[in-house]
Order: structure tokens, then C-alpha cells, then sequence
């Protein structure tokens, strides 16, 4: 018994003198007298990598200068972590979320305003296009400034239109550019379609939930608004919503609600070979610029026509588009005259938490992200935009995707659209998922739906003022008497 | 109490102060913190204007909002509906389970086995795993359908077979309560048998005279802690179905995470948390009250 004891103990302790010996180290040295700022990001793989290559061009220039190391510490779920962090007191200096965080954190007195900052920085309204500036900003005040943004259009199977030019050319459409109006989108998709003997869809036109992830707002397109944030108004029920509603079941009622339930069970999730776009089996889908970095590296055939991308960069910018099967273009209005260029516009953002340890050092980091060579190394990286509002021609002729100035022109559209500036965007947005839901699966007409939505939306609203009213009377009445902590 | 008593009192305490620290720290102060915030207005990261972290004393304000949210009643039905499903679902077959592998037969030990290796797949596995079984278009089960000419449904894409679905997904993992239950049966005397087989009894009222009698009580514990496990069912709908589609799988746990963590209204998941621990109580209570009818200890 004794023998076998000590055995286990001097494995014991062998395994600790090999980890002692061979485990792993600390990834980075930190210089004696800097400053480390922690910084929380959602990347991870190669969007990771490739932001980790600005902090280390931070950390040898301006960082080595000013005595600030920077920490980069990809996080999964980094919106709950930031949050719980920030709830027990110790949030990260800077925190890379979403959009779609900065009203509920700004709106709960969570973030530091960054205006004085920014301003000492040179940083002002002017730096940005006007979209991307405004996503940032809550009642006035500047919380968080864009690291990666993006702005959604319609991405086209160059290759399947081109094969049905005939057709096309005898319904009266052109095949060599891409929709223009909703309507021809529509003409676009069933000319698109290939069904089998009983009725499944081997090829979709176009479906207004692969993937989905913009449907919420569909309404932009048809000339609607969803939410007015100096009037805390919602128009979910107002006619332009309801068209596009209409339009989006138009293509269950069309379709069979069976067979797209059919068709997109054995569609591979979006990210895999075998996602509709990627595959072929929907050739038309609304996305963002990353799709040129997932059709690359998914199906690079489709990105080399005729030369090999390492020859197609040399091309003029025109003739590159020519060497992909795909391309890409704003998603057609209702009214293409009236609407030219609608989009949503959405960000990756940098925010300092309230709390954080190093708020000035954590700027200049945030700062440098927002140079015009730094941003254009770093969204050319990760296959995006500028959100600046100076370009240089360098970034739009280099660029991976070669349809970038697609979308730097919806970025600066006068109908680009952020998200939803609600401090209940979250509520707000599943509310509208389960109206998406209902009237996707015919359960109910948009108008009723939508009708149920605004309903919803007025009472969570009317909750949440209510609320804030009682909190701003408590801490105005009687500061810490019925404050805890 | 004598010096050596105190002193083995304080060496007692000194060894088991990790865990008591833990339980304290970690359970006991969040609970009573969870039945405070029920009472205020807390989004965990609101602050003053000094930046202290700042949770608003509203009284019964979220109890009463629980009375009017339609979200609530959405939750609980759907939860209820699920209980309903899975708990006499998994009683019957663990059950079934245990009494096949119960019986005398070559490669017991194999069969035990089998059944109680899909309860230590992981949660998210065996919910993937599923995921692609419930396929409308490529799932094993709608493949087998089509074998004999049924079309099969959507099933987790169906809001009518969604639930029935998850009851079903439920049954993968029973194996635990099966051991549980083979362990009970073990038990059960066997003169208890062969008294039975002197007076005539058959296979089924030995069953029902004899071994359903004395596995009630591991039958009532295993009933406790299946209502306990359905009323709080939270990882597979949330992993398979998110809530879909148009929240037919909505459970209320589910929607108590995210009125915490994704609309930050801690107070009001306090508040729902406390609900909903009252449910499963009432239930707890009433499946003991019951218990004095059907619930046979051997020692009494």
C-alpha cells in the first residue's frame, strides 16, 4: 500500500516538474512602467489574428512612445462577460461588442463618454460617415467609436444569371447588371428557380430568410422607419411596413411554406461549403462585404473565372469584378428613384466600460484604430468598409473584395440605416423576430401580426419609461436613500 | 462542552470551512440577494452618477408586472405542456427500461451499459446529434418514415411537433433514473415473489401487487426530481429551437435568462426565479401529499 502512495506521489510530482518544465508561458512580455490595458474582443481565428496584428503595430509605435502595452484577449460571449465584469467592478479598459450593446450600456450610465477624448484627439464628426458616427453616439453623447463596420446588399450568382441570359433577355431584364426595383428582384428569383419532380426547391431565386439575419428590417426598403428615437415612436403597423411584410410572405404563399421548410433543413449553416450562397442552391442573398472573404475561402473557384486571384489583383478594379462568379450591388427598393442605395449599416465597436482601470490609455489605443492606414489595414483584413469618411484609393483598388466600393457607396447613402437606437433594442428585436416568424410561416397576415408587434412594442416601452421615471425620481429625491451599493 | 469537545468542534469546523464558505458565498448570499433585486429595479450594470452600481427599491412592482406579462403565461404553458410530456414519458419508459434489464438474461451487463451511455454524452452533443435525427429533409427519423410512405413532419421546424419533439429528445437521457430504478428493484425481497407465485399470482400481478408496491418509494424520489428537472427544462430547446418557431418551445427558464442577461432586467428574473421556485414547491408539496396513498416504505 505504502509503494503504491508513493508512486502515485512521485507521478505527482513528475507531472508538475513537466509542467513546470514544458507548459505553457505567458504569451507576451510586458515591458517594465507600461500601463496594460486590457482589451475584450469577439474575434477569434483569423479575424483574431489579424486584430492582433494592430495591437502589436500599436504596442511597438505608439504604445513603446506613450509607455501602454496592450492586452488582446479574444472572448466568447464577450457582450455577458463585459457585462457581469462590469457588474461586479472590474470591466475590461476597452470592450470590442456590438452595435447593437452601446444603447442598452449607454442608457444604463455603463460606458464613459468618450467626447472630450476624442475631441483632444482630433476625433470629431467629420472623421466618420455620417451613419457609422451616429451608430455611436446616444443622446448626444459619443460612447464608443467603430472598429469594423459593414453595410448589407445584394450578393448574385454572376454564373447562374449569365447561363439564363436568354431568358432573361426575353422577360425584358439585363442580365449583366443587377436588379433594380423589388419587383424585378422578384422576376430575378423565379427565373432563378429550379424545382424537382415533386415540387422541392433545388435552386431558390431568392428567399427572404436565407439567412435571415437582416429580415427585421425589410421595411427599409419599402420607405419605412421603425422607430423614432426623439419621439420614442414606433411604426411598425404604418403602411410601408406592412407592404414589406406583404412582400416577404409573398414568398411562403408562392413557394409552399413545406418546401422551404424542406429546403432549408438540408442547407448547410452559414460559415460551411455548404450554405446556400456558397453552394449554389440560392442565388441571390442579402449579406454584408465579409462574403467576399467566405466565398474565397469556401469556394475560391468562384472568385477566379478567369485568372488566378494572385493575377487578378494586378487588374484594374472594373475588370477584376469580371474574375468572380458572384457579385454584388445595393438590394433593390421599392422605388428605386426615390430609394437609391438603402442599406443597413452595422459595427463592430470599441467602448470603455465605467470602471475601467485605464480609460486615457485605453483611448489611445482606440485612437489609433480609427487612423485612416490603420483602419484601412485592419477592414481590409477582415473584408470591410472604411467607416471614415476619407478613402484612400489605395484601400478600394487592393481590397480583397472587389465589389468594396459597392458598399462604400451604401455607407454613405443617405438611406443607410443603423440599428434600432433603443435602450429595449434587444426586447424590441425579438418581438419583431417572432412577427417575422408568424407571418414567414403563414400563421398570421402581416397586418395582424404587426398590429400584435406594435402592441407589444407600446407596452414595453410605456414599462420601461415608467421605470425610468421612478429611477430619476429616486436618485433626484433622495440621492443613496433608496440606492443600494 | 469539555475543551478537547470544543477543540474537535473547532478542528470539525476548520475542515469543513471550504465548503461552508462556498455554500455562504455562492448559494446562500445569492439567494437571499435574488429575493432583494426581486423587489427593485436592477439591470446588474446600472450605475449613479458616482458609478456605484445602483439597484432602485420598487416594492411588488415586478410581481405585479409578472401577473400582467402575456410572456409569463406563454412560458409557463409551454413549460407545463413539456412536464406534461416528458415526466409520465420518462417514468414509464425508465421504468419499462429497468424491468427488461432487470431480468436474467446473457449480456446483461452490455445492455445496462447501452442504456446508460447516452446519459454522459454532453448536453450540447446530444442536442446537435438530434438536431440532424429531427431534419425534415436528411433526419433519420423522417428517412425510416418515408420507408414505409409517410411523409414526415418538420418536427423541431413544426410548431405543432416542435414540443412533442423535445419530449421525445428527453427519453435519450434516462439512463441515471434506469439505474436508479434497477438498483430499487435489486432490492425488493424475493420472498416477496415467491409468496406471490404460492398464491397464483402471474407475471403482471407481480408486477402490480409486488414490485410497482415496493419501488414506490424510489418511483416517488425519481418523481420528485423529474418535476424538479421538466419545470426548470432550460439547455435542449434553447440549443435546439431557440424558442422556435414563434415560441412554441419557449419555456420559461428560458425566457427568465434572458430577461436577465439580454434585456438586463435582473429585478424582474429575481422576481420570476421566485415564481417559479413557488411552482415547483406547490408541485414538490403535492406530489408528497399524495404520496401517503401510493407510497409504500418496507420498514412500516
Amino acid at each position: 500500500m505504502k509503494a503504491v502512495s508513493r508512486t502515485i506521489l512521485v507521478l505527482l510530482l513528475l507531472s508538475a516538474a513537466a509542467i513546470v518544465a514544458f507548459g505553457p508561458r505567458a504569451g507576451e512580455q510586458v515591458p517594465p512602467g507600461f500601463v496594460v490595458v486590457d482589451y475584450w474582443e469577439k474575434w477569434s481565428g483569423n479575424e483574431g489574428k489579424q486584430m492582433q496584428q494592430i495591437v502589436d503595430w500599436f504596442n511597438q509605435t505608439v504604445g513603446k512612445e506613450k509607455k501602454i502595452f496592450v492586452r488582446y484577449l479574444s472572448i466568447s460571449q464577450v457582450d455577458r462577460k463585459t457585462l457581469t465584469a462590469s457588474a461586479a467592478g472590474v470591466p475590461p479598459d476597452i470592450a470590442g461588442l456590438w452595435q447593437r450593446d452601446l444603447v442598452a450600456f449607454a442608457a444604463r450610465n455603463a460606458l464613459l463618454p468618450m467626447d472630450d477624448m476624442a475631441r483632444a484627439h482630433g476625433i470629431t464628426q467629420d472623421t466618420y460617415k455620417p451613419v457609422f458616427w451616429d451608430m455611436c453616439t446616444y443622446q448626444g453623447k459619443l460612447y464608443s467609436l467603430v472598429s469594423t463596420p459593414a453595410t448589407v446588399g445584394l450578393h448574385y450568382n454572376r454564373r447562374s444569371v449569365l447561363q439564363l441570359a436568354d431568358a432573361f433577355k426575353r422577360q425584358g431584364l439585363d442580365p449583366t447588371t443587377a436588379p433594380k426595383s423589388v419587383k424585378e428582384l422578384d422576376r430575378w428569383a423565379e427565373l432563378l428557380e429550379m424545382r424537382d419532380e415533386n415540387g422541392g426547391i433545388r435552386r431558390a431565386g431568392y428567399l427572404p430568410k436565407e439567412p435571415g439575419w437582416f429580415i427585421t428590417f425589410t421595411a427599409f426598403w419599402f420607405g419605412g422607419r421603425l422607430w423614432d428615437p426623439q419621439l420614442g415612436e414606433f411604426y411598425f403597423n404604418e403602411p410601408n411596413a406592412v407592404r414589406s411584410f406583404e412582400w416577404i410572405q409573398s414568398y411562403p404563399l408562392r413557394l409552399g411554406k413545406a418546401a422551404l421548410t424542406d429546403f432549408s433543413s438540408a442547407a448547410g449553416g452559414f460559415g460551411t461549403p455548404n450554405s446556400p450562397f456558397i453552394a449554389g442552391t440560392c442565388a441571390m442573398v442579402l449579406q454584408g462585404p465579409w462574403m467576399g472573404n467566405f466565398m474565397f475561402n469556401l469556394r475560391p473557384a468562384s472568385c477566379e473565372w478567369i485568372a488566378p486571384r494572385a493575377v487578378e489583383m494586378f487588374l484594374p478594379r472594373a475588370a477584376r469584378q469580371f474574375n468572380y462568379e458572384w457579385a454584388a450591388e445595393a438590394m433593390p427598393s421599392e422605388d428605386p428613384d426615390k430609394l437609391p442605395d438603402v442599406t443597413f449599416a452595422d459595427a463592430d465597436i470599441l467602448m470603455i466600460p465605467r470602471g475601467a482601470a485605464h480609460p486615457e490609455e485605453a483611448f489611445e489605443f482606440i485612437a489609433f484604430v480609427q487612423r485612416q492606414d490603420v483602419m484601412e489595414k485592419l477592414n481590409s483584413m477582415h473584408c470591410k468598409p472604411s467607416p471614415l469618411a476619407k478613402v484612400s484609393d489605395d484601400f478600394i483598388r487592393r481590397h480583397p473584395n472587389p465589389y468594396i466600393a459597392v458598399h462604400e457607396r451604401m455607407a454613405r447613402s443617405r438611406n443607410a440605416h443603423p440599428q434600432i437606437k433603443s435602450p429595449m433594442q434587444q426586447e424590441i428585436g425579438a418581438e419583431l423576430e417572432l412577427a417575422v416568424d408568424q407571418i414567414y410561416l403563414l400563421s398570421k397576415t402581416p397586418q395582424q401580426a404587426l398590429d400584435e408587434l406594435q402592441e407589444r412594442a407600446i407596452r414595453k416601452y410605456s414599462q420601461y419609461l415608467a421605470r425610468r421615471a421612478l429611477r430619476d425620481n429616486v436618485t433626484t429625491a433622495a440621492p443613496g436613500a433608496e440606492v443600494t451599493r | 462542552m469539555t475543551r478537547r469537545e470544543r477543540k474537535q468542534l473547532v478542528t470539525g469546523l476548520t475542515f469543513v470551512s471550504p465548503w461552508l464558505v462556498g455554500f455562504l458565498a455562492f448559494t446562500l448570499l445569492p439567494v437571499g440577494l435574488s429575493l432583494y433585486y426581486s423587489f427593485c429595479d436592477f439591470s446588474l450594470i446600472e450605475r449613479d452618477a458616482a458609478g456605484n452600481v445602483q439597484a432602485v427599491w420598487v416594492g411588488t412592482d415586478n410581481y405585479k408586472e409578472l401577473a400582467r406579462d402575456p410572456e409569463i403565461y406563454r412560458t409557463l404553458k409551454n413549460t407545463g405542456l413539456y412536464a406534461l410530456m416528458a415526466l409520465p414519458a420518462g417514468m414509464l419508459v425508465s421504468i419499462g427500461l429497468a424491468l427488461m434489464l432487470n431480468a436474467p438474461i446473457r449480456g446483461q451487463a452490455v445492455y445496462r451499459t447501452i442504456i446508460f451511455l447516452p446519459s454522459l454524452v454532453p448536453v450540447v452533443a446530444s442536442a446537435m446529434v438530434w438536431m440532424w435525427l429531427f431534419n425534415a429533409r436528411l433526419g433519420l427519423f423522417n428517412v425510416i418514415l418515408s420507408w414505409v410512405g409517410i411523409a414526415g413532419p418538420a418536427w423541431i421546424g413544426d410548431k405543432y411537433w416542435a414540443m412533442p419533439s423535445l419530449a421525445m429528445m428527453s427519453l435519450w437521457g434516462v439512463g441515471h433514473t434506469v439505474v436508479i430504478y434497477l438498483a430499487g428493484l435489486q432490492d425488493i425481497p424475493r420472498d416477496l415473489y415467491e409468496a406471490a407465485e404460492i398464491d397464483g399470482a402471474g407475471p403482471i400481478r407481480r408486477l402490480f401487487n409486488v414490485t410497482l408496491p415496493m419501488l414506490s418509494p424510489v418511483i416517488f424520489f425519481n418523481l420528485i426530481m423529474a418535476i424538479i428537472g421538466t419545470l426548470q427544462v432550460f439547455a435542449v430547446p434553447f440549443i435546439m429551437t431557440g424558442g422556435g418557431p414563434e415560441r412554441s418551445t419557449y419555456m420559461y427558464t428560458q425566457y427568465l435568462y434572458e430577461s436577465a442577461f439580454t434585456y438586463l432586467k435582473m429585478g424582474y428574473a429575481s422576481a420570476m426565479a421566485w415564481l417559479q421556485l413557488l411552482i415547483i414547491l406547490a408541485f414538490t408539496a403535492l406530489a408528497f401529499w399524495t404520496s401517503k396513498r401510493w407510497v409504500h416504505y418496507q420498514g412500516r
